[in-house]
């Protein structure tokens, strides 16, 4: 990466002096040059000449310039030609390296410490003087997104985010597996709700004009001090998880918005057992069949509303009674009667809950 | 395709793309069975409302990222990006950031990302959504002059009837996930096949009248209120068998009630005496809010004489 960054600054340089100029690191690999047929040639003095120089040196037809880690030379830079002005090429060249190599580190760092923060991977007492360290806020608001692919992980995916958010040291995108990928993202404190969920529709949206790759976006909530993103990261996990139980049909699912399903989420599976065999105590809600369970939904979509319902249904009124009716005897629930409602409502999602056998984070 | 939100426009451009799932049914691309192929190899392009560009990068980048992702030739992909730039008329902005382009230039930047694909079917997605009501009618002129220029198959999602009125070629109007009606854009408003299509497409809105049909010797009434009106013998023919004293919904357009003189001299029997609750001055036309027994009706005051269309149910 830093060769790459080292070349690009070669390249620009060698535009303004004609000269040939280049980076070498402290074993004499050319890693950088302005003939980039001579990268990755060895030069077996510089390691001795390393050892026993401090400053610019020249030799052989070229101008070397050390460019320090801390006290540690850790690469040279070298220009063509032994005169003055060799010697000010070489200066400017070791300040530009020195300087990205900072800002590369720093960067890299920075993004290092935060995944760390996210995956619970540091002490939390050394979050605090790490991030002071990396001169990143402690308090900003930040929430953190976590982006499921569907087939996969493209890996032009974590690219296209990077590149939608490319705000330095305030957006962080990573890869965490092959399917998974997290964004954190500074976000304004006043930023609404639905802001959020604006940002998550163009991410899905973006790597579907781009990639034509469909994606599912959790999201947790915004916190406001850097030791909290785990928590963040943690929820829009959960959020997906849970989202893929009860909002398949959602491709963007937030930690605020779960509801019940997030209860039942946190249940033993084996008390969500008890729960469905104590509901169903005279039949099994495996009883009913598609027409039956499309007809519950509908009710439900309409608030218990029966016009309104058989209207959706292209049923008459009295159908849907009946419908009703047959319900109660198998489940002993009316669902006209609101706690009944509410019983067999959450008893479906518990059973969804079940049957998708889900991972618990 | 036009319908209200939630009626599954979206749903339906993401499955032509290969975004979601087919449940149900076939879908054929040029008599190839695509079902079961991925997204990526459809030959499609999808833009949406959410168009989003990447901020650092010139719009010559934003446009040629995806191809630069498909290991395309870079001389290829500076000759498909200069052309969609000139389709687009983006040649002078191609090397600026997208943050100084105005909103149906980031658009045009969008919709160039598509271009420089070359896909056989360009979908889109409520594409003008987000912008002012003036770029909007601006920006589908613009589309339309697009599509004309490339010859492809546009499908284009919209809730807005005006949107698709305009742009559209073939309409297919949609509503809860089915299919209610496929037409040209006129044969949509001459000729809608239910009261769904005839209420959603036209602006201002068809008046709906819940009349009963009577016959008095040979002539066919309708009777709402206190008011009859006398149909017209062609129209009087389709109700003539097995309408009688049935109810039906009478579908008049704003544009086809008349008080010229001439006019009410030519069909005395369809003359309605009606109260002007409101009247609403918008430059060429007038919308007037009229009362007949309580009975809400709009009228548009129209240069042009047509005879009354009726549409039953």
């Amino acid at each position: 990466m830093t060769s790459r960054l080292f070349q690009n600054i070669v390249h620009q340089m060698k535009d303004v002096i004609d000269r040939e100029l280049g980076v070498i690191d402290d074993t004499g690999l050319i890693v950088a040059c302005s003939d980039t047929m001579k990268n990755g040639e060895q030069i077996e003095e510089i390691p001795d000449m390393i050892e026993s120089t401090q400053d610019i040196l020249v030799y052989n037809g070229f101008t070397f310039q050390p460019v320090y880690d801390e006290t540690k030379i850790e690469y040279m830079v070298f220009v063509a030609g032994e005169d003055e002005i060799a010697k000010k090429y070489a200066s400017i060249l070791a300040i530009s390296i020195d300087n990205i190599k900072q800002y590369y580190d720093e960067k890299y760092d920075k993004a290092t410490f935060v995944k760390n923060v996210i995956l619970d991977n540091i002490l939390p007492g050394d979050i605090s003087v790490k991030a002071k360290e990396l001169h990143l806020p402690l308090e900003a608001h930040r929430v953190v997104f976590f982006i499921r692919t569907f087939d996969g992980n493209d890996v032009y995916v974590h690219d296209t985010i990077q590149n939608l958010f490319p705000a330095r040291n305030k957006d962080f995108v990573f890869v965490i597996d092959k399917h998974n990928i997290a964004l954190i993202k500074e976000v304004k404190s006043d930023l609404e709700h639905k802001e959020l969920e604006q940002i998550a529709k163009t991410i899905v949206d973006t790597l579907a004009t781009e990639l034509l790759v469909k994606v599912y976006v959790g999201i947790g909530t915004v916190v406001n001090h850097i030791r909290d993103l785990a928590k963040s990261y943690k929820e829009a996990r959960v959020a997906l998880e849970v989202g893929k139980v009860f909002e398949t049909e959602n491709y963007i699912i937030s930690y605020d918005n779960l509801g019940i399903g997030r209860l039942i989420y946190q249940l033993p599976t084996t008390l969500c057992e008890l729960f469905l065999a104590e509901v169903f105590k005279k039949g099994s809600i495996d009883d009913l069949d598609e027409e039956t369970l499309q007809t519950i939904n509908k009710f439900f979509e309409n608030n218990l509303n029966v016009s309104e319902t058989s209207r959706q249904l292209y049923v008459h009124r009295n159908t849907l009674v009946y419908r009703l009716d047959k319900i109660q005897k198998i489940t002993g629930l009316d669902l006209r009667v609101f706690d009944h409602a509410i019983i067999f409502k959450v008893a479906m999602m518990v059973k969804r809950y079940l049957d998708s056998n889900p991972i618990k984070i | 395709m036009v319908g209200p939100s939630g009626c599954g426009k979206s749903t339906t451009l993401r499955m032509i793309a290969g975004l979601e799932e087919i449940t149900q049914g076939e879908l054929y691309i040029d008599d190839k069975l695509v079902n079961e192929i991925e997204a990526r190899d459809r030959d499609v392009a999808i833009v949406f409302q959410n168009y989003a560009l990447y901020p650092e990068m010139t719009v010559f980048d934003n446009m040629a990222f995806g191809l630069k992702m498909q290991k395309i030739y870079k001389d290829e992909i500076e000759k498909r990006v200069y052309e969609a730039a000139k389709i687009l008329d983006m040649n002078d902005f191609l090397y600026k950031k997208p943050n100084i382009l105005s909103s149906d230039k980031q658009q045009k930047v969008a919709i160039g990302r598509a271009i420089v694909r070359q896909p056989k079917i360009f979908l889109m997605d409520e594409l003008l959504s987000n912008l002012d009501a003036h770029l909007r009618v601006q920006m589908r002129t613009e589309i339309g002059r697009i599509h004309r220029m490339l010859q492809k198959t546009f499908i284009y999602g919209t809730h807005d009837q005006a949107e698709a009125m305009a742009m559209g070629t073939r309409v297919v109007v949609m509503r809860d996930g089915i299919i209610q009606q496929i037409d040209t854009p006129q044969g949509l408003y001459e000729k809608p096949r239910n009261m769904f299509v005839a209420g959603f497409i036209g602006s201002p809105q068809m008046n709906f009248i819940t009349a009963k049909v009577k016959k008095k010797g040979n002539e066919i009434y309708l009777i709402f209120g206190e008011n009859a009106i006398k149909l017209p013998p062609a129209k009087a023919k389709r109700l003539e068998d097995g309408y009688v004293d049935k109810e039906v919904v009478l579908g008049i357009r704003p544009e086809n009630l008349h008080n010229e003189e001439a006019f009410l001299a030519l069909m005395p029997e369809s003359v309605l005496e009606a109260k002007i609750d409101i009247a609403e001055m918008l430059g060429a036309d007038t919308f007037l809010y009229m009362r007949i027994n309580d009975i809400k009706k709009k009228k548009e005051m129209y240069k042009h004489y047509t005879f009354p269309s009726f549409f039953f149910v």
